[in-house]
């Protein structure tokens, strides 16, 4: 064993943590070796100042602020855990009415939006619808010139889907009740026209018609129209009927029950 | 009372011959597709082979329903050739236009239609047989004292007669005839669904047979007489409701509905049959 390895084990030999031959071997070897003599009485005389270095004590101020510094910082943590904490407990408005704006933005959107389109969806039927009548009137009155009776007669019959007749209708289908060269067009004009008995013009026509019309049949549907209407005004020419040698008897029994029936 | 049946007997034999050597007419139908015919007297119109008009005298078969006098139509006719004989030379007029075939008939053509009139009054003519071709549409005015049978025909017919009958044998429509009392008597072939068929009477019976199988929208009505039918009649739905006048309308559809058929009589009856 040389110096060297002294020099590197003097600390634990000093320390007492060396194996019992290995601190005989150094034992011996420093009383025999000058120089490891000094290093020896060095190392010891060092170890010997640190273990009589008192070891620092911090003071209680010292603690008492580090304390207080921790509660403060655990002040600190604690008062960001109920800022973090508090909006999962409590109910979350803003984003709630965010939430229900844009449905709420949604639903207007929609209703708006098929509002709109029904509104515009009626608006075309309606438009449809318009022009369909508008389509069957013009075809009524072109059909009812045509020469076939039945054609005129068909004609006649579109105006069963008018609600409301055009003036022109109205004076077409008169013009076809008075002189028409067919009897059944003729009739069937007389049984189209009895649907708008609130048309004024329609009440003029039957009343002049029941002087100048002279089939049964015509006269018939007429008188029956009249009196369903309680039209007055047809008394007068109901009477006339009467006295003329020409009319009927039969169409006389229907003059009679109406004139009673109109009060 | 011997001269006047010798005088008869001569008319008559007159009659005969002149009626048989009275030529038929006949005229050619080409561009026309309506013929529209007045006359005075009962008239058969039936289906000829060609496209042509035929005039001949009236012959009764089993079409006519009620047999009429023949010796009455034969007098009628003979004294009309009587007066013939006296007017040798001489021309025929007539109140009622000018006779453009022989046959006292004027025919005039105005665009596709061929206007005939009878420039006979019922005295002077008795009967009046014509062929026209089965697609013709016909338009046949009977006046006052004219009665009407027509067979076969699958054009569209109108008549009007005031106190004769109106025989439609064998036809499809559309049909449309009034008469003042006198009985129409129709027989569907099948039915046209192109434009509507309307009967009426004022005071006569209107009897109609259909196929079982026709589509249509009945409207039968009768102010004061029945009607009657063997087909079954669908009620409208009770939500379609109509405003019903005093006049005593029926309403329903035949195998689900189709062209419109109004049969109407004021004080006659109504009869629908199913064939």
């Amino acid at each position: 064993m040389d110096c060297k390895d002294i020099e590197q084990q003097i600390v634990d030999y000093l320390d007492g943590q060396l194996p019992v031959e290995t601190s005989q071997k150094i034992k011996s070897h420093i009383t025999t070796c000058d120089d490891c003599q000094v290093v020896y009485k060095e190392t010891k005389s060092l170890f010997l100042a640190f273990s009589k270095v008192e070891e620092e004590q911090p003071s209680d101020n010292l603690r008492h602020e580090f304390y207080k510094l921790l509660e403060e910082e655990k002040q600190l943590q604690n008062d960001k855990v109920v800022e973090l904490s508090k909006p999962e407990k409590d109910f979350p408005w803003k984003q709630a009415f965010q939430i229900a704006a844009s449905i709420l933005f949604m639903i207007g959107g929609y209703l708006l939006g098929s509002h709109n389109s029904k509104q515009m969806a009626s608006h075309e039927i309606s438009a449809l619808q318009k022009q369909t009548i508008e389509l069957r009137e013009d075809m009524m009155l072109a059909m009812i010139e045509n020469q076939s009776p039945s054609k005129r007669i068909q004609a006649v019959n579109f105006t069963e889907s008018f609600v409301k007749p055009d003036t022109k209708i109205l004076e077409a289908l008169i013009q076809r009740m008075e002189y028409d060269g067919n009897m059944n067009v003729r009739l069937a004009a007389a049984e189209a026209l009895s649907e708008f008995p609130e048309s004024s013009i329609v009440k003029d026509a039957f009343i002049a018609a029941l002087t100048t019309q002279k089939d049964p049949s015509l006269q018939i549907a007429i008188i029956q129209f009249l009196v369903k209407i309680q039209e007055k005004r047809a008394i007068a020419p109901m009477q006339q009927l009467l006295e003329h040698s020409d009319t009927p008897d039969f169409v006389k029994e229907q003059v009679n029950s109406g004139i009673s029936q109109i009060i | 009372m011997k001269r006047t049946g010798i005088i008869l007997n001569v008319i008559a034999l007159l009659s005969f011959v002149f009626t048989y050597a009275q030529e038929d007419y006949t005229k050619s139908l080409n561009g026309i597709t309506k013929v529209k015919i007045e006359t005075n007297t009962k008239v058969k119109i039936i289906v000829g082979s060609s496209n042509e008009l035929k005039f001949s005298k009236y012959e009764l078969d089993n079409l006519d329903h009620d047999h009429d006098n023949c010796d009455h139509e034969h007098d009628a006719g003979g004294f009309n050739e009587k007066e013939n004989d006296r007017a040798k030379g001489l021309k025929p007029v007539y109140a009622g236009g000018t006779d453009n075939t022989g046959f006292g008939m004027s025919i005039e053509q105005e665009g596709n239609v061929l206007r005939i009139k009878d420039l006979k009054t019922w005295m002077q003519r008795s009967g009046l047989q014509i062929y026209l071709p089965k697609t013709m549409d016909i338009h046949l005015d009977c006046g006052n004292m004219g009665r009407a049978v027509i067979k076969g025909f699958s054009s569209e017919i109108e008549v009007n007669t005031n106190i004769g009958n109106i025989d439609l044998i064998d036809v499809t429509g559309p049909i449309t005839a009034h008469t003042n009392t006198g009985t129409i008597d129709v027989d569907f072939a099948s039915v046209n669904q192109s434009s509507p068929i309307t009967l009426s009477s004022s005071t006569g019976v209107v009897d109609v047979s259909l196929p079982a199988n026709t589509k249509a929208d009945l409207e039968l009505r009768s102010t004061m007489g029945s009607v009657y039918t063997d087909f079954d009649l669908q009620k409208p739905s009770e939500d379609d409701m109509k405003v019903v006048g005093a006049n005593r309308k029926i309403e329903s559809k035949l195998n689900n509905g189709g062209v419109k058929i109004v049969l109407r009589s004021s004080t006659g009856n109504v009869y629908l049959r199913k064939k």
